[in-house]
């Protein structure tokens, strides 16, 4: 699904200016890292995705929706987003009732809600959690669950915030198998993240917030070439890119395997 | 004597099966920075609680074996009396804030405040920590209007206004941009060059293999390593542990089976360390074959 971002401002009451004259487009399946330091306006920018905050000028379109013309409820429908603290999230008693509840509120059969629920907690392996309290699982689980209530919205749109912050090594790496399936679903993601080792090995196009404004906008190659890195000094390269400059190599490796191609080949 | 003394320390919380931490023993010596490991769920939250003194005190269950910080038992003492030596600040800063103070510069005196400092000293210390962790322009602000990564940052900063001798981290940067969390890492380095003894645990096993001294790794509550971080970091137990490697370490493993890594160099656990291996293997590759 096509989103056009145009010409869109934000301000905060107290006049902290979060959203400079942003335009974007994101093709329909892109996987995109949303960069930038805390308080660049990465948050501001996914909420008004979801409706949840409406541009003081300019206009955003999801698909042939405007979100000044849909309640966040409507929006709910085409884009889901996963909150950093799980805890913004949360609130039902049962972690069955709580990824249930998004579907029970699109309408879903409850022959659907069972499906769907049951389905996406497989996929998630929280099978063993279902009937537990969210508020009895350790943090990284219950960030699982809040990742579980946004894709059993089976939306063509995800957001998510931070995924990475507080999962171990083995959980970041189910998490790139979750990221792989939805590449393979042809789902528009976007990944709002510090965790730039992740994002190079898991996400294509990077997208730099600096102030409130976009300060580069490429393919992950490109924007880790060495020429875009010497003029930035709030970015931290990830450390397969830093080891590739390190040993003179003129490309960026992503990975390492990458990497490994790379030096073999001289 | 040592900073923290821990020996045959188990514990099992309140109407858990299996204990959290399974006889742990280790020695930290004054002024030392010792990374903690471990996947979601090996100990790492109980074994700084432990450490503060808050388990068993706060927590109960069941504890044996003993914890001394600065020579004093921690079940021997109250939460309160080890305040003035252990500063403690939490994974989740919204749940170290007070609640009683309506200002980021009340909240950095509150602490003192219980110490009995006297007024006099306040305001030069508050004053000295809050330009340190970078919050001085917000002195006047209400803690919860602040983003989480302030909000860590005002953690942080109100236990090191407290100068205790030993600092327990747990995971204090989860919220920080990689600036953010790197000003936060030469802090906590500077307060060790000072003579502080910190332990903290941490994810990014990147910023500890570069600042820590020594590195303990946890799995199931016990712990599986306890060495140097080039040692810990290139450990297959790392592996099974579900802590993982870096991933220059992971590289330069890939590397090895291929003649891209030197046989005679240990894994890196840098990106100095791996850059010298590989430039090394190349180097001895162009030897052997002159047209590469």
């Amino acid at each position: 699904m096509l989103i056009q971002i145009n010409n869109v401002c934000f301000s905060y009451p107290g006049g902290v200016e979060a959203l400079l004259d942003v335009s974007l487009t994101v093709q329909p399946g892109e996987m995109i890292a949303l960069v930038g330091a805390n308080g660049s306006g990465k948050t501001t920018l996914a909420r008004h995705l979801i409706g949840l905050l409406q541009p003081q000028a300019g206009s955003i379109q999801i698909g042939d929706w405007a979100t000044s013309e849909h309640a966040p409820s409507q929006m709910a429908r085409r884009v889901a987003y996963v909150f950093q603290n799980p805890d913004e999230q949360l609130f039902c008693q049962r972690v069955w009732d709580e990824v249930a509840f998004g579907p029970q509120n699109l309408g879903c059969t409850p022959a659907e809600v069972t499906s769907r629920v049951k389905s996406t907690l497989e996929w998630l392996n929280l099978q063993a959690e279902e009937q537990v309290n969210p508020r009895d699982l350790i943090y990284s689980i219950r960030k699982r669950v809040a990742l579980a209530s946004a894709l059993v919205m089976q939306t063509p749109v995800l957001i998510l915030d931070e995924p990475t912050a507080g999962l171990d090594s083995r959980e970041q790496a189910q998490l790139s198998q979750v990221l792989a399936s939805l590449r393979l679903q042809q789902k528009t993601v976007i990944v709002i993240t510090h965790d730039m080792d992740f994002a190079a090995e898991n996400l294509d196009r990077f997208i730099y917030l600096q102030n409130g404004s976009v300060l580069a906008d490429a393919q992950a190659s490109a924007f880790f070439s060495a020429e875009f890195l010497s003029q930035t000094s709030d970015l931290i390269a990830p450390q397969m890119v830093r080891l590739s400059f390190s040993l003179g190599h003129t490309q960026p490796s992503l990975c390492a395997d990458q990497l490994l191609r790379n030096v073999s080949t001289g | 004597m040592p900073a923290i003394e821990v020996s045959s320390l188990t514990y099992t919380y309140p109407g858990a099966r299996a204990p959290a931490l399974q006889g742990i023993t280790f020695q930290v010596e004054p002024g030392q920075l010792i990374g903690v490991v471990g996947a979601n769920g090996a100990g790492k939250s109980s074994l700084c609680l432990a450490l503060a003194g808050l388990i068993p005190a706060l927590f109960h269950g069941q504890m044996q074996g003993t914890v001394k910080v600065c020579g004093l038992d921690t079940r021997l003492h109250t939460p309160g009396q080890l305040a003035g030596k252990i500063g403690l600040v939490l994974q989740n800063p919204a749940s170290q804030l007070s609640g009683m103070r309506y200002t980021v510069y009340e909240e950095t005196a509150f602490g003192l405040e219980n110490l009995g400092v006297p007024r006099s000293e306040m305001p030069a210390r508050i004053e000295r920590v809050l330009q340190q962790v970078g919050l001085a322009a917000l002195g006047e602000r209400s803690p919860y209007t602040l983003s989480g990564g302030q909000q860590q940052r005002l953690a942080l900063a109100s236990v090191l206004v407290l100068e205790p001798a030993v600092l327990i981290l747990d995971e204090p940067t989860t919220m920080l941009d990689p600036q953010g969390s790197q000003a936060v890492f030469k802090i906590i380095r500077e307060a060790v060059e000072a003579g502080t003894t910190v332990i903290l645990a941490e994810h990014h096993l990147e910023w500890i293999a570069r600042y820590a001294d020594r590195v303990i790794a946890l799995a199931g509550g016990e712990v599986i390593l306890d060495g140097l971080p080039e040692e810990v970091f290139s450990s297959p137990l790392l592996l099974e542990a579900g802590i993982g490697w870096l991933r220059c370490t992971v590289a330069a493993q890939q590397a090895s089976p291929l003649g891209l890594w030197p046989a005679s160099m240990p894994l890196p656990v840098t990106i100095d360390a791996a850059a010298a291996g590989f430039s090394k293997a190349a180097r001895k590759l162009r030897d052997v074959d002159p047209d590469q």
